[in-house]
């Protein structure tokens, strides 16, 4: 199954993937089915905790003085060039 | 500046620019990421850690730019290359019963869509500038996770 979950991603990403192999049956259909709805609903239910990494209303920016055009949060850990996600400036930064 | 550099200099940066953004100061694109992220992160809780979210960001918003802009393209060795670095080896994931196996790739690739439908979203405000932003990054060869073709 590991194998299949990479070729699911890759359906998902590449663009020349061939189409994910079928499923073994209507039951491994339902089971793949449940799990994601089940975590949908777990993610709704967690709506409400804590969860205020990534927002930035309430984050500190800072701009790199040496990355002109680049803006930084500092809980979230991430970097933007000219407001679009960058993650050459956030590892450059962060990590 | 090279990255070992701007890693020690960042504690001072901080430091030294302790600005909190004023909420005119946040591009709309910006404020939608994070949007996004905030429910990304919430899907993948108690399943995915934080490095396995930001691999599986990196990687959607690469393929954002793919579809969304001429140039661009996904090499799939690196890809699979990368995917790999965010999933559990085989005997971690064979450690896991049949119900954590499909509960880990069913989040993986919501938590991906999630990514992807978000960034293409935000693409679409302003495809120029979301493009022009791109053709930069794509520029840094050394850009982390990256899985574009060259």
């Amino acid at each position: 199954m590991r194998r299949l979950s990479l070729i699911l991603a890759t359906a998902l990403v590449a663009t020349t993937a061939s189409p994910p192999p079928a499923m073994a049956d209507k039951k491994s259909d339902a089971v793949v089915a449940g799990a994601i709805l089940g975590a949908l609903i777990a993610g709704a239910a967690a709506k409400n905790r804590d969860n205020h990494r990534y927002n930035y209303a309430t984050d500190k920016v800072f701009y790199p003085a040496d990355l002109p055009g680049v803006m930084c949060y500092t809980r979230a850990r991430q970097c933007y060039f000219r407001g679009h996600y960058s993650a050459s400036a956030t590892r450059d930064v962060f990590q | 500046m090279k990255p070992i550099m701007l890693r020690a200099l960042s504690p001072l940066m901080f430091a030294a620019l302790p600005a909190v953004a004023l909420a005119e100061d946040i591009p709309p694109s910006v404020t939608m990421d994070g949007a996004v992220a905030v429910q990304a992160a919430t899907l993948a809780e108690g399943t995915l850690n934080e490095a396995q979210v930001q691999v599986l960001k990196d990687v959607a918003h690469q393929k954002a730019v793919v579809l969304t802009c001429e140039g661009f393209a996904i090499d799939e060795a690196r890809f699979t290359g990368v995917f790999e670095t965010a999933y559990p080896t085989d005997a971690e994931f064979n450690a896991l019963d049949e119900a954590g196996q499909v509960q880990l790739r069913s989040v993986m690739m919501l938590v991906l869509g999630t990514f992807l439908g978000g960034d293409l979203a935000i693409a679409s405000t302003d495809a120029e500038a979301w493009c022009a932003s791109a053709t930069a990054e794509k520029a840094q060869a050394d850009a982390p996770n990256r899985v574009w073709a060259d």
